[in-house]
Formats: structure tokens, C-alpha cells, sequence
């Protein structure tokens, strides 16, 4: 064995970090098999208080709860894996690398990235991370060829190879977080044999480590036992503190002096000397819960854990109420539990409206249902708020819970004015479907922070706001005059069907107040911030045309050239409209509002749209024959 | 007139003309994709009239003008005071500021920027996209041309000498010019420019162009360059400048300070901050632009738009800069059309959403 | 008639207000500055190079440069004239606790040897108190200094008032 000498060649930057990756990667896998010495089996840790310690994390401060279950459904696709909470298995990776390695995580379902990769095919698809990095380090070329290419123009097999590639590193970054804690194998054994313990003997070692290299050169077979001891002893300290050179993931040391509100990880505080007293402490209790792990002493690793996560709730910035309220949001998940109660509302609800006799009590389960489910919608947008302090309409995602729990609220304010089963049908089909399409954008979400332009609470409090909630009642209303339509095709009796399409025709007045206004606020907006009130962009052309077709059909409902069929068919196409301007214009990935883009709902948005037409052009067809035989 | 007057307040103008400019908008907005932004709004929505293959159609401003006339012709022969549609009044009056502003905003408004070091001061700013071609003599401006009036074999009037164009494009990049004679001067005889693909960005299109001046030579002005062709002839020195239009300021700024803060441990930007100094005469006045907080002075709005550099020190800033007389309206029209549908709606929606009994 | 008119004379009225406000004033958006309060120094006592002990709360009343350093630190040797130079022009009660990472005290006292010849008056006066720490107990557990040069400065009112990484050039100047 030689003694390890690390230089970066003058290569291009892609080929640098493939480099340093790589160095990282063989470093990391030496390092974990024989460096660090565990004995943990941790099935019977309490994790309650382990969960509750706070980290910065894309740049906000969340529970290691979150943490844990962002990266472990990153990576595998699933908040738990192998029968072991996220929580859980992070703890694993952190204090138990070795481990981790083996553990079958790593999900790549793509055939031809594995292919790509040379992977074998498994039943479940998981690959370890011994296998993930002996294949990525194997194809060293083809990943340098594929981070070279424009992100739109890889084809999903590519980019199932890259983010496989930043997983990787990702996970790699986790395990060797907290090796300043970890025991170390080396001989002779100081204190709790942690590279903190033997970092100061460094320099004294390598001094004589450089005498015996003077005097034997460096062909090890001509070392004394001690003298070997020594060279392994130097090699091991030498490549965990060059591996640790960036080592900033796990932030979880606040910032220790004034001039920045970024958090450290421990690797970075030894690195950068940002450490103080007040942080000395915290790495002690660090230590002790590593070595408390690592010891399997369940008793230690809860006191250890305990009295760290309470040391951190004095933190500056640290909120312990949201970060509890977030773990048991993740845990308790209420807006899974929210869409199931709108399904069985929905089901109840066309019970309620088949004309079968049902007892009166059957409809107010139906109604209780409904509201049960609003309730845990609006706890979930409160939990949001509380823990994100600002309005919940930053992302796509958030826009369509907010969008939903408004359709529902407005179905039951429907179903209380005309007590009719209208506004319940409104409030459960707009409810489910809603959530239900969140449910692709979910994937995405980490409650994370958002760009400058849209870090301000009162544009997105207004603008946001008010135009989401015209999108609302614009669906509300193409879901009543579907409704409408349904009725006049089964020859309901006229006169109900033409009240609901009057409260269609409120609603749509409704929604024409909120885009309108949600248009204009927007504009101001933009004046403010990219100096000019209207630019053409995609998503202000998608504003506007909701506008311009609320206005059209209203227009010509009051003037009379849409008749009562015509009326109800536009209204009912609103919903393409609104689909279209709302998520349609982000397939174009083009224009300044570049900060909602997903390429995910395209099929879907097609499908979606096909057959609104298809409805509204059949629906017009028969009533349009029932009303000339008539 | 009368006649004409009151065909404009007939609704199914309105009928007719929205499905149009919803056609109008959903062409443009696709269009964006291939052609850019700034070539879909020039065609599309800033035109009066735009072909397809031979036929003229309507570009977007003729119907918002149609729309503008329907609309005031509406308000004062056809909407007469009644309580109840006193917030369908209110409402339209909102559309009619909006459709003013934004009018006034199309005749009057101009935007451009300032890129600033640290400590550099600036009184004047650049459009993003006009071009125009400066020939002064003995560094006073003699000759400000915009760059759309250039055609290739165009001969400049009005010099004292022969200025032809020879070719120009509106992208280009340079190629190594082979076996050319004495007659190319300065970088003209190295090098030549070569059209490209224009992107779809209009601001990264870099736009040149080869001229001859008769007894003098060719030459090449190419907006990146900073050596632009400068010939003598006589006693008199003549300058040819390439590059974006400018405009002066009533003003001047001087960046102070800059820097950009990202969200904690990442890069994604959390706020832009810039210090600057406007002085104007007597006053000296420092003020802080962030992102959402322009600054406005004199009728201009300086807003923060760029940076250029690390994290934690900033080399050069660039301000987005627009002078617009009609900015109001959209505020005022806001305000107004809240309050006339809100109105309307408090009047309509007991009788629309009701229980039959 | 009489309202219509009303109304259109108030919304011009609220326009021209608008544009005659727009055009006189500066407004833009200045933000407060933030504060943060700084902790306590930790109350440590450290192990003189000579021989006895001294309580960092002892110092307190005093602004204290407590500077870690090592014998093989090369910027180390610049850096400690730099201080000493400091030190010697400023007339302010600002006092140097200089401790040393040697693992050998003799290692630390040659280092010194030059700078104690030199800067004699300086270090008779009492304004430079050497400190030795062999083990790091309190250089990396208390202070969490890894690498050399560090100097945490400590107020006055003994709270922790910054720390310079690597030599402080610059900073002295500040």
C-alpha cells in the first residue's frame, strides 16, 4: 500500500467533480469496511426526540424527521424500506455506514438505464449503494457525456442515470457526516478513538511518520509492527479528513457568529473554524449520540438525544411547535385522510341523488363526511402556513390544495343555500379530483423555500391568492354546468335544472371578480418587480384568456346570443380553459413565470381535455335533440 | 357619426370580437415557443395588422382600439344611471382605464437597463432590443440611425461621404476573413461577420453589420466589439458605433453596493439588494433596491434585475429601467373594477343562488 | 347623468393624484438592519506557558485578543509580530492571551524566544499573557479551533464579539 497523494488534474469541471466523486466514492467504501468499528443493531431505539433535532435544509429549518423521509423517498421511492422507519434508517446510515452499503435503496425502474449502467435486472428494482457506485464508476465516460448535454434534451433513461449519479453522492454525503464521531480502527487507541481524539497528534505523527520514510522509503514490508501501525494509522486520519472537505449536508449547528444565518454541519464547523463555545457543546452531544448508537445503549442514545433536541429548541430560529407539527403532519398524512373522506362523500352523495328512499340520517352522514374532510383539508393548509409562515400558494402543489379546499367550502356554502345535493356533489367531485391531481406534484414537495420574486408574503397573500381563487369558482362553476347538462340530458325537471344553472351563472360572476382582479394584481406585480405590468408571458396569456372567456359566455348569456344550451356547454368548457391557461401554459417552458415547470401532467391534460369536448359536443347534440322533438 | 356611434354599442361586436382575441392570444402564446417572445409580441399582440400567407388580419392592437371605442361609445349613449347596474357602470368604467393605460403605455412607455460596476456611474440607459447605428464626428453626434431602417445596399443620406451598406445580420459571429485586400480596414481585414440562427431570446442576439465608406475603405461594426471603426478624412475624425439605443436620464446613479443572499445552505437566491446613489443637481441620495422594491424617481422606475458574480461580493449589477406615463392606470383600474363587481355581485347573488320556494 | 359624471370626475381625480405623486417623489424601500446579541465568553481557566494558572473571567473589563497559535504554523510567525505591533501602537487596555497548541512547551518557548527580545516593554507591561494547552482540551473542546491561526476577540463586557480565521491583517487595520 502506498501513501495516498490527492491532486486534481487541470480537467475540464464536469470531469473534476466525476473525479472527485469517484476519489470520494473509493475513499468512503475503504474507509466504512475498515476504519470505523459498530457493533449497533438499533431495532430498539427510541427515535421521538432523535426525529425532533432540527436541520437547515434547502434553506429552511425542518425536523430530521423530514430529512430522513425527503432523502429516503429520493432514493428509494418509499417513506419506509425494509420493515424501518425513515427515521430509523437514517440513524443507520449516519452512525452505521457499513451497513448501510449493502442495503438493497437505491430504486432505478428505467430498463435502458440499467442497461446504460450495466445493472442487472431485480425484481424490485433497489440497487445498493455498493452497487449504484461500482457501476457509476465504471461508466466514468458515459455519465461525463450525459451531464454535458441540456437537461430537456435527455431522454428519461439518461436522466434516470444522472439522478441515480446524484443520489449516490447524496447518499454519500449522509454516511460520512458525522465521522468525526465515529470510532475509528486504529491502534493505539486514544480516548473514544474518534478522529477528533487523535487529530492533534496528527502533526507530531506525521513528523515521524516523514523520519520513517526518510530512513525506510515507503515499501511497507520493511516496517516495524509499530511503524506499519503508524503509516495505516496516518492513511486512515488522512483520507477522512480529505473526504470530509465538504462535507455540508448535515446542517445542524446554528451559525456560532454574526454576519450569516447559514447552519453548519460538524465537518464544516472543524473545516472552517466557525465553531465557538456554544457550538462545542452541541458537537459533544453529537458525540455522545453517535457513540451511544454505535454502543447499542438504548438508554444513553435516548438521554443523548433528549437533552440535544432540547439544547436545539433554544436555537435562534428554531421553532419547536412547528417543527413537532410537521413530523406528526408527515406521520398523521391528513390529506390522504381528507380525499378519502371526499370519495366516500362523493359516493354518498350519488346515493343521496338516485332517488332511492334513504333516511334522512344517511344525508347528514353525507354532509358530516364532507366536512370532516374540508376540516382536515383546512388543517392541513393551517399546518402549511404555520410552518412555512407564508401564504400556501407558492408552488403548483400548494395552489391546488388551496383551490380545492375553496371549491369544497363554497359546495357546502351551495349545499346550505339550496339544499339540494348540488353543492355536495360540487364539493366532493371538486375535492377528490383536485386532490387527486396534486398527487402528481406531491413528489416534488419538501415544503421548500421559493425563489426571490415570489419570497414576499403580501403579492402572494393578494395576487396568488385571488387568482387561484377565481380559477376555483371557475371550476365550481364548469362542475355545476356539467351537472346542468347531465340533467337535461336524463329530461330532468326544467325548472330545477335551470336554477342550477343560474347558480352556475353566479358563480361564473364570481369567478370573473376573482381573475379579473387576481389578473391585475399580478400585473401590478410584475410592474413592481420586472418593470412593466404586462409582458405576453404564457402564464398572464392563460390569466387573461380565462377573463376573456368568462366575459364572452357572461356577455352573451346577458345579451342573448348564447342560448341556455350554448351557455351551459361554454361554462361547462371553462374547465379546459382554466386547465389549459393554469397547467397547459408550463409544457410550453417558456416566458418569466419560470418557476412552476413540470412536464409530468402532459398526457393527462390531453386526455383531460379530449374528453371535456367530447361531453360538451354529445351533451349539446342530444339536448338539442330533445329540444326540437319537443 | 351618430350612426357609427351607436353600431359600436351593439354587443354582438363584443360577441364576435372576444373569440377572435382568444385565437389572437392562444396563437401568440404558442407561437412564443418557436419564434421567441419578443418576435410573438411584435407580430402578434403590438401589431395593428399581421399576414398570414396573403391575407391580412387584425393584429391585437386593432381590436383592443375597436374594444376601447365599443366600450366608451357603450358607457355614454347606452348605459343609462340605474341603481341596479350601477356596478356593471363602475366595472366597465375599470375595463376603460385599464384599456387607456394601456394604450398610453404602448404610445408613450420606453424600458431599457444599466449594467454598473461597483462605483461606476451612469446617466443614461440602453434599450434591450433596438439597435441603432451612431456615427459621430469629432466625438459629437452627428447620425443616430435604428438599426430596423438599415437595409442591405442601402446607402446612408446625408453624410459628408458615401456610407453602403454591405451586408448586415441580426445575429452574427465572426469567421476568419482569407485574402483580403487593403481595401478592408481594421478588424475588417481579419475578420468578416457570419449570419447565424437568431436565438429566441432577442437580448443574446448580437447583431452587426460590413459597410463601405467610398475612398476609404470597408469596415465591420459588430455590437460586442469594443473597438468600433474610426476613419479620418480631412481634418475630422469620424466614429461608427453599433449598439443598443440609448437614452439619456434626468439623473444619474452610481452603484454603492451589491450583493445577492441566498436561502441558507443553498443557492437558490432569497433576496437582491443594491445601494446606489441618484444624484440630480443638488440632491445626493442614497437608496436600496431589492427585488419587489424598485426604486421611482422623476417619473422613471429602476428595478433591481441582475447579478453578475459570487456569492458574497457582486462584480456588476444590471437595473432594468422603464419610463411609463400610463403606470397608474392599471392601479386605478384595479380599484375601480373591484368595486363595481363587488357591487354587482352584493346586488345579483341573494336572487341568482337562492332556494326556489 | 349627474352620477355617471360624479364617478368618472372621482376616478380621473384618483388617476391624475396618482401620476402627479408618481412623478414628485423617490420612493423606494429601506430595511432595517438586524441585531444579534452575543454570548457570554465560556468562564475557563488556562494553563500559563511558565507555570501557574489564569482565569479568562479575570480578564474581564478588558478587551481580550485570545489568539491560538503553533510552533509549526507558519503564518503563525507573521501573524504574531502583526499583534505585537498592534498592541504596542494602540494605548487602549486591549489585552493578548496568546495559547499555544504545542504538544512540547519548549517547542512553544523557542517560537517565542525573538518576539519576547523584541517586544520586550510589550510583554513586561502585562498586556500579553502566553497560555499552553497541549492536550487542545480547551483550543478544540471549549474553543473549537482546529486549524492556525484563530483569535476570538472577547469585549469587554466579556461576551464573544468575533473570530477571525487564519491571520488577521486586515482586521487589525479595522
Amino acid at each position: 500500500m502506498s501513501l495516498v497523494i490527492l491532486s486534481v488534474a487541470k480537467d475540464p469541471p464536469q470531469l473534476q467533480e466525476i473525479l472527485r466523486l469517484r476519489l470520494r466514492m473509493t475513499i468512503l467504501t475503504i474507509m466504512v469496511f475498515f476504519c470505523f468499528i459498530t457493533t449497533a443493531h438499533a431495532d430498539d431505539f427510541d427515535y421521538t426526540s432523535f426525529a425532533r433535532i432540527p436541520i437547515q435544509h434547502e434553506g429552511r429549518i425542518k425536523p430530521m424527521a423530514t430529512f430522513a423521509l425527503i432523502h429516503l423517498e429520493k432514493f428509494s421511492g418509499k417513506s419506509e424500506i425494509a420493515d424501518t422507519t425513515a427515521i430509523a434508517w437514517l440513524a443507520q446510515t449516519m452512525f452505521n455506514p457499513a451497513q448501510s452499503m449493502s442495503q438493497p435503496l437505491f430504486l432505478l425502474k428505467d430498463p435502458d438505464a440499467q442497461a446504460m449502467l450495466g445493472l442487472p435486472t431485480k425484481p424490485d428494482n433497489r440497487y445498493s449503494f455498493a452497487e449504484a457506485t461500482e457501476a457509476i464508476n465504471t461508466n466514468q465516460k458515459l455519465i461525463q457525456s450525459l451531464l454535458q448535454i441540456p437537461t430537456g434534451e435527455l431522454s428519461p433513461g439518461q436522466r434516470a442515470v444522472l439522478e441515480l449519479h446524484e443520489n449516490t453522492a447524496l447518499f454519500a454525503q449522509i454516511t460520512l457526516s458525522c465521522t468525526l464521531f465515529l470510532h475509528l480502527s486504529i491502534e493505539p487507541q486514544k480516548g473514544d478513538s474518534t478522529f477528533i481524539d487523535y487529530f492533534h497528534t496528527m502533526p507530531e505523527w506525521q513528523k515521524s511518520l516523514q523520519a520513517i520514510i526518510a530512513k525506510k522509503g515507503t515499501d511497507l514490508n520493511r516496517y516495524t509492527p509499530q511503524e506499519t501501525a503508524l503509516a495505516e494509522a496516518m492513511h486512515k486520519l488522512t483520507i477522512t479528513l480529505h473526504s470530509s472537505e465538504d462535507n455540508t449536508l448535515l446542517r445542524v449547528i446554528p451559525p456560532q457568529w454574526t454576519g450569516s444565518d447559514a447552519w453548519l454541519s460538524p465537518w464544516a464547523i472543524f473545516h472552517s473554524g466557525q465553531g465557538s463555545p456554544q457550538s462545542a457543546e452541541l458537537m459533544q452531544l453529537w458525540r455522545q449520540v453517535t457513540t451511544s448508537y454505535q454502543e447499542h445503549n438504548a438508554a444513553h442514545w435516548l438521554e443523548a438525544t433528549q437533552a440535544l433536541a432540547s439544547k436545539m429548541s433554544a436555537a435562534p430560529g428554531v421553532r419547536p411547535k412547528a417543527l413537532s407539527l410537521e413530523i406528526l403532519y408527515y406521520q398523521w398524512a391528513p390529506l390522504s385522510k381528507s380525499m378519502a373522506l371526499y370519495i366516500l362523500g362523493f359516493a354518498l352523495t350519488l346515493l343521496c341523488i338516485s332517488g332511492l328512499r334513504i333516511w334522512s340520517f344517511v344525508r347528514m352522514f353525507t354532509v358530516g363526511t364532507v366536512c370532516a374532510g374540508a376540516f382536515l383539508h383546512a388543517l392541513t393548509l393551517a399546518t402549511r402556513i404555520y410552518i412555512l409562515e407564508r401564504p400556501p400558494v407558492g408552488t403548483l402543489y400548494e395552489s391546488l390544495l388551496f383551490v380545492s379546499l375553496i371549491a369544497v367550502l363554497f359546495g357546502l356554502f351551495l349545499e346550505w343555500r339550496l339544499r339540494n345535493n348540488l353543492g355536495l356533489l360540487v364539493a366532493t367531485l371538486a375535492g377528490s379530483l383536485l386532490l387527486f391531481a396534486s398527487q402528481s406534484f406531491s413528489g416534488d414537495d419538501t415544503m421548500s423555500m421559493l425563489i426571490a420574486v415570489l419570497n414576499t408574503n403580501f403579492w402572494l397573500a393578494t395576487h396568488v391568492l385571488c387568482i387561484t381563487t377565481g380559477y376555483d369558482f371557475g371550476l365550481v362553476a364548469g362542475i355545476i354546468a356539467h351537472i346542468h347538462l347531465i340533467m337535461r340530458c336524463l329530461g330532468r325537471d326544467p325548472d330545477k335544472t335551470r336554477q342550477i344553472l343560474r347558480g352556475g351563472y353566479g358563480t361564473a360572476l364570481i369567478a370573473l371578480l376573482f381573475t379579473s382582479l387576481g389578473t391585475i394584481l399580478g400585473g401590478i406585480w410584475a410592474d413592481q418587480s420586472w418593470c412593466r405590468f404586462w409582458g405576453w408571458d404564457p402564464k398572464e396569456n392563460g390569466a387573461l384568456l380565462i377573463c376573456l372567456w368568462l366575459i364572452w359566455i357572461l356577455h352573451g348569456r346577458i345579451s342573448q346570443h348564447f342560448h341556455e344550451r350554448g351557455f351551459a356547454v361554454a361554462l361547462a368548457l371553462l374547465n379546459v380553459v382554466i386547465a389549459l391557461s393554469w397547467l397547459g401554459v408550463n409544457l410550453l417552458s417558456t416566458g418569466l413565470h419560470s418557476y412552476g415547470f413540470t412536464d409530468k401532467a402532459a398526457l393527462s391534460l390531453a386526455l383531460f381535455c379530449a374528453a371535456e369536448f367530447s361531453f360538451a359536443a354529445i351533451t349539446y347534440f342530444l339536448i338539442g335533440r330533445k329540444d326540437h322533438a319537443l | 357619426m351618430k350612426k357609427i356611434a351607436h353600431w359600436l354599442t351593439r354587443p354582438i361586436l363584443l360577441h364576435w370580437l372576444m373569440p377572435y382575441l382568444m385565437t389572437l392570444v392562444i396563437t401568440g402564446t404558442v407561437a412564443q415557443k418557436y419564434i421567441g417572445l419578443y418576435d410573438s409580441q411584435r407580430l402578434f399582440f403590438s401589431s395593428f395588422l399581421f399576414w398570414v400567407g396573403p391575407l391580412p388580419l387584425p393584429g391585437n392592437r386593432t381590436i383592443t382600439a375597436l374594444l376601447l371605442c365599443s366600450l366608451l361609445a357603450k358607457l355614454i349613449l347606452a348605459s343609462p344611471w340605474r341603481k341596479a347596474t350601477s356596478g356593471i357602470f363602475i366595472a366597465h368604467l375599470g375595463v376603460l382605464m385599464l384599456l387607456l393605460g394601456g394604450l398610453i403605455t404602448a404610445a408613450s412607455s420606453v424600458e431599457g437597463y444599466i449594467a454598473l460596476e461597483k462605483n461606476e456611474t451612469a446617466s443614461q440607459f440602453f434599450d434591450y432590443h433596438q439597435r441603432q447605428l451612431t456615427i459621430s464626428k469629432n466625438n459629437t453626434t452627428l447620425m443616430q440611425i435604428p438599426l430596423s431602417e438599415i437595409t442591405k445596399g442601402k446607402t446612408i443620406q446625408g453624410l459628408p461621404f458615401s456610407l453602403t451598406i454591405n451586408a448586415l445580420c441580426r445575429n452574427c459571429t465572426m469567421a476568419m476573413r482569407e485574402n483580403a485586400d487593403d481595401s478592408f480596414k481594421g478588424s475588417a481585414h481579419k475578420v468578416m461577420l457570419s449570419p447565424l440562427d437568431t436565438y429566441l431570446e432577442d437580448e443574446r442576439n448580437l447583431s452587426g453589420l460590413e459597410f463601405t465608406v467610398s475612398g476609404v475603405g470597408t469596415y465591420i461594426a459588430f455590437e460586442p466589439m469594443p473597438n468600433q471603426p474610426s476613419f479620418t478624412i480631412g481634418k475630422d475624425t469620424y466614429n461608427i458605433t453599433l449598439g443598443r439605443t440609448a437614452y439619456a436620464l434626468p439623473f444619474s446613479l452610481q452603484l454603492l453596493d451589491a450583493e445577492k443572499e441566498n436561502h441558507p445552505g443553498t443557492d437558490l437566491p432569497r433576496s437582491y439588494r443594491s445601494t446606489v446613489l441618484l444624484s440630480d443637481g443638488n440632491l445626493h441620495q442614497r437608496a436600496i433596491l431589492t427585488m419587489n422594491h424598485p426604486l421611482r424617481y422623476k417619473g422613471y422606475t429602476i428595478y433591481q434585475s441582475s447579478f453578475n458574480g459570487n456569492d458574497d461580493s457582486t462584480q456588476s449589477v444590471s437595473f432594468a429601467i422603464v419610463q411609463n406615463s400610463g403606470r397608474v392606470f392599471p392601479y386605478v383600474a384595479s380599484i375601480t373594477l373591484c368595486i363595481g363587481l363587488l357591487l354587482h355581485l352584493c346586488m345579483r347573488l341573494p336572487t341568482l343562488i337562492r332556494r326556489k320556494i | 347623468m349627474r352620477y355617471k359624471l360624479l364617478i368618472v370626475a372621482a376616478i380621473l381625480a384618483l388617476t391624475f393624484g396618482f401620476m402627479l405623486y408618481d412623478r414628485t417623489s423617490i420612493t423606494t424601500d429601506i430595511e432595517p438592519t438586524h441585531t444579534q446579541q452575543n454570548p457570554p465568553a465560556p468562564d475557563v481557566t488556562f494553563n500559563l506557558l511558565n507555570g501557574g494558572t489564569i482565569a479568562l473571567h479575570s480578564l474581564a473589563g478588558h478587551t481580550i485578543l485570545l489568539h491560538f497559535w503553533a510552533s509549526w504554523c507558519i503564518p503563525c510567525r507573521e501573524e504574531f509580530a502583526s499583534l505585537l505591533t498592534h498592541l504596542q501602537k494602540t494605548n487602549d487596555d486591549t489585552i493578548l492571551l496568546a495559547v499555544s497548541a504545542d504538544a512540547k512547551a519548549q517547542d512553544a518557548t523557542r517560537f517565542l524566544a525573538p518576539y519576547k527580545r523584541d517586544f520586550k516593554p510589550l510583554f513586561d507591561s502585562g498586556k500579553v499573557i502566553l497560555a499552553h494547552d497541549p492536550h487542545h482540551t480547551l483550543i478544540e473542546g471549549t474553543f473549537q479551533t482546529f486549524n492556525y491561526p484563530e483569535t476570538i476577540i472577547i469585549a469587554p463586557d466579556f461576551t464573544l464579539s468575533r473570530k477571525i480565521i487564519g491571520p488577521m491583517q486586515e482586521s487589525l487595520k479595522e
